[in-house]
C-alpha cells in the first residue's frame, strides 16, 4: 500500500474537486451566519440550512459589486465554485456573486415588467404630463406614519407654503400596500381636489419598495390625469413605478422640492416683473399724454361746433335736394295727369253725341247693327243731354235685299 | 319711427339714398311718397341728434373749462 503525505492528499482531493463540473459552478441556498469582514476587505462566512454548514469565502475583487451588505441570518443566493483549502484541508465555496434569496425571481418578474412597459411606449417623455407650475393642492399618497411625510410637509412649509398639502394616508409595503397605493391615486383623480401628486415612502430594501413594481400601482399611475412624481427614496433602484410616472424623485424632499418652485425665487422674479411693468406702464402713460395734447390741438377739439355745423349743413343740403325731387315728382305726375286727361277727352265717344250723333243701347249694351236687335225691342238713344227711351217698329238693313234671316246665313 | 337707425351716419347714408332715388325720378307716384315720407322721418331724427351732440359738446366744454380752472 502506497504511502501519501498530508500535502499528496489535500492536493489529490483538490484536484478531483477542481475537475468537477458540477463543483466549479454551483449556486446554493442558504442563510448567512459567522460572518467576518477581514481588514484585507475580503468576506468570510458560513452558509447553513437546518442541518449543514459550509464555509464561504467572497474576495474582495467579487464582493465589490454586491449590491447589499450580508448580515447574519440573512437568506442568500450564493454562486461560486467549490473548493479545497489545502492547508486545513477544509473545503470551502468561493462565492463569485450573491443576492437575496426570494429576490431573484422578482427581479427576473421585474425585467419582464419593465420590457413590456417600455415598449408599450409607457416610458416615452412624450407621455409625461407636465407639472403646474404653481400648484394649490398636493396629493400625497404615503403611509401616515413614516418620515417621507413629514419630510414632505417641512419641504412645502418652506419653499411654497401657499400650496396646501393633502395626505392620502396608505401602507406602502405588505401585502395590501399595491390595492392600497392604486386605490389613492383613484381617489386624488376621482376628488379633482389636487392639482399634482407625489406618490412615495422613504428608503427601505429592495423587497420593502416592491409594491412600487406591482401592477396594480403602475396601471394607476399610468391612468392618472393629474402629473404624478415618483418618490420612492432608493438613489440606486428604480421602480416600474419610477419609470412610468412623471417625474422621478430620488427621495421624498426631493420631490416636494420638484413639485413647487422656491417662494423666494418667486419673490424675486416677481420683483423684477413689477420694476419692469412699473416702467413700461409709465413709458406708456407719458406717450399717451403727448398724444392726448396733440389731439387736443386739433381744429376738430378747439371748435367743436364745426363737426355739427358741418353735418348740419349736409342734413339740410340733402332735405332741400329731397324736397326738390319730390316736389319735381308730384309736378312731373301733375303735368301727365293734364296732358294725359285732354288726350282721353279728345277721346271721349260721347264727346260726339255734341255734334248731333246718338249712341242706341239696348239692355244698357251698345248696340252696332240692327241685327243685334228685333222688333218690338225696347232701346235706349243716348243724345248728348239726355237719354229717350223707344220701341223698334221696324227694321231695315241697308245693302241687303233680304230679311236678317237671310243675313245669318251668309 | 319704425325702425330707429343705427346711427347718424347711417341714416345719412339713406337719406342720400332716398335723395338719390327722388331726383332719378325712376319710382312710382306711391313709392315716391313712400320714400319721401321716410326720408322726412330721417332727416327730423338726425337734426334731434345734431341738437343733442350740440348741446352735450356744450356741456363738457363748460365741465372741462371749470375743471381747468380748479386745477
Amino acid at each position: 500500500m502506497e504511502v501519501l503525505s498530508v500535502s499528496q492528499v489535500n492536493h489529490y482531493i483538490k484536484s478531483l474537486m477542481d475537475r468537477d463540473t458540477l463543483l466549479s459552478d454551483i449556486t446554493v441556498t442558504g442563510e448567512i451566519s459567522n460572518f467576518k469582514r477581514h481588514s484585507s476587505g475580503h468576506y468570510y462566512f458560513s452558509v447553513k440550512d437546518a442541518g449543514a454548514a459550509i464555509s464561504a469565502a467572497m474576495f474582495k475583487w467579487a464582493n465589490r459589486s454586491l449590491r447589499f451588505m450580508p448580515e447574519n441570518g440573512m437568506r442568500v443566493l450564493v454562486k461560486g465554485r467549490i473548493s479545497v483549502y489545502e492547508p486545513s484541508g477544509q473545503y470551502q465555496i468561493i462565492v463569485s456573486a450573491m443576492e437575496p434569496d426570494g429576490v431573484g425571481a422578482l427581479y427576473e418578474q421585474y425585467e419582464k415588467m419593465r420590457r413590456e412597459l417600455e415598449q408599450k411606449g409607457y416610458f416615452d417623455p412624450s407621455r409625461k404630463k407636465p407639472l403646474p407650475p404653481f400648484p394649490r393642492r398636493i396629493g400625497v399618497i404615503t403611509s401616515p406614519t413614516g418620515a417621507a411625510v413629514r419630510d414632505i410637509v417641512t419641504v412645502l412649509g418652506r419653499r411654497f407654503p401657499l400650496a396646501k398639502v393633502e395626505l392620502y394616508p396608505s401602507s406602502v409595503q405588505g401585502e395590501a400596500a399595491p390595492a392600497e397605493l392604486a386605490a389613492a391615486v383613484e381617489a386624488v383623480n376621482r376628488e379633482g381636489l389636487c392639482d399634482v401628486i407625489i406618490l412615495g415612502r422613504g428608503g427601505g430594501s429592495i423587497e420593502d419598495l416592491w409594491a412600487f413594481n406591482s401592477r396594480e400601482v403602475v396601471r394607476a399611475v399610468i391612468r392618472s390625469r393629474l402629473p404624478i412624481i415618483s418618490a420612492v427614496g432608493h438613489e440606486t433602484d428604480f421602480t416600474l413605478c419610477d419609470f412610468v410616472a412623471d417625474m422621478r424623485a430620488p427621495t421624498p424632499s426631493a420631490a416636494a422640492e420638484l413639485a413647487v418652485p422656491d417662494s423666494a425665487g418667486v419673490r424675486n422674479y416677481l420683483r423684477h416683473f413689477e420694476a419692469k411693468s412699473y416702467a413700461a406702464l409709465t413709458r406708456k402713460i407719458q406717450l399717451n399724454e403727448a398724444r392726448l395734447a396733440a389731439v387736443k390741438n386739433l381744429p376738430a377739439m378747439r371748435h367743436p361746433m364745426v363737426f355739427t355745423e358741418n353735418k348740419a349743413r349736409q342734413l339740410d343740403e340733402l332735405v332741400t335736394r329731397m324736397n326738390t325731387a319730390m316736389n319735381q315728382t308730384i309736378s312731373d305726375c301733375d303735368t301727365r295727369l293734364r296732358e294725359t286727361a285732354s288726350r282721353l277727352a279728345a277721346l271721349n265717344p260721347l264727346a260726339v253725341l255734341g255734334r248731333g250723333y246718338a249712341v242706341a243701347y239696348r239692355q244698357n249694351v251698345p248696340v252696332r247693327s240692327v241685327t243685334e236687335m228685333g222688333e218690338g225691342d225696347v232701346i235706349s238713344l243716348r243724345l248728348a243731354d239726355g237719354t229717350a227711351d223707344c220701341t223698334v217698329n221696324r227694321i231695315t238693313r241697308e245693302g241687303v235685299k233680304e230679311n236678317g234671316k237671310c243675313s245669318q246665313e251668309l | 319711427m319704425e325702425n330707429a337707425p343705427k346711427s347718424f351716419e347711417e341714416a345719412m347714408k339713406r337719406l342720400e339714398e332716398i335723395a338719390g332715388l327722388l331726383e332719378d325720378g325712376e319710382a312710382e307716384l306711391a313709392q315716391s311718397l313712400a320714400l319721401y315720407k321716410e326720408g322726412a322721418g330721417l332727416a327730423a331724427w338726425c337734426t334731434e341728434q345734431l341738437a343733442n351732440a350740440r348741446q352735450e359738446v356744450a356741456v363738457h366744454a363748460a365741465q372741462s373749462t371749470a375743471g381747468l380752472q380748479s386745477e
